[in-house]
């Protein structure tokens, strides 16, 4: 089920300080998200780090994002995402599920997902 | 979708991945992030990004320059011609190009321009001068 995310790229030198990469955050992510063929995945100090090839960005998830992120896999919904989530924090479902759903529309925004 | 319900009849395995428990789903998430545990408290999820353009980009700069560059002094070599406008005044603009090259020239068949007006002042009696 999960997808292995060792030694896909290489790390490359990014700039000290991050430009900002402005998504349209009004970007509505697909029923069912799944991750785009272009980006591939790597650890860095504890991090999952993003690579999409074809915008030429990198993009860093937090532990969270990057749960968010495996299960982007073609057949879970947001808010079967954020029920596995809230099982791993004692808080309310509601907020989660709503960060999962923002969380999606991100990465749907950065072209991260498959449309 | 339920997660919680589980269909081992299933005979698409596609489906059994779907069709999963949440348990399962909770571990493999955790699992698939190669490491990545979720630990203590909740964090809102967030993503940062950075744009790789802006960094690759400066080491290759200095070569597109250096071609604009040339293209301009083709430009500047052009205009400058003035092999055209030499002709014109050639009586007087002759005598600076010999300076350089026209002993050279002078001694060739192609000199011959350049010699004729040089010696037409001052050449004419002192050559002939110092040979008699």
């Amino acid at each position: 089920m999960g997808t292995s995310v060792e030694g896909i790229i290489a790390p490359r030198p990014v700039a000290a300080t991050p430009s900002a990469v402005e998504p349209n955050l009004a970007a509505a992510a697909p029923a069912l998200p799944l991750r785009a063929g272009h980006v591939v995945e790597r650890i860095v100090d504890g991090d999952l780090v993003l690579y999409d090839q074809n915008r030429q960005q990198v993009h860093v998830l937090n532990a969270t994002a990057a749960f968010v992120w495996q299960l982007c896999e073609g057949g879970h919904d947001a808010g079967e995402m954020a029920a596995a989530l809230a099982e791993h924090f004692p808080r309310s479902r509601e907020p989660i599920e709503s960060d999962v759903r923002e969380i999606l529309s991100d990465f749907s925004a950065r072209g991260l997902l498959t449309t | 979708m339920n997660l919680s319900d589980n269909h081992p009849s299933e005979p698409s395995r596609e489906a059994a991945t779907v069709t999963t428990s949440r348990r399962t789903l909770v571990k493999a998430g955790v699992a698939g992030t190669g490491g990545l545990a979720l630990r203590g408290a909740y964090v809102k999820p967030r993503i940062q990004s950075v744009n790789v353009k802006e960094v690759a980009h400066p080491s290759a700069d200095p070569p597109p320059k250096s071609v604009k560059g040339g293209d301009k002094g083709k430009h500047g070599v052009s205009p400058g011609s003035g092999t055209t406008p030499g002709p014109g005044l050639g009586v007087v603009k002759a005598p600076p190009a010999p300076a350089n090259s026209g002993a050279e020239r002078g001694s060739s068949a192609s000199g011959t321009n350049a010699v004729r007006t040089l010696p037409a002042r001052n050449g004419g009696g002192e050559t002939s001068g110092n040979q008699r």
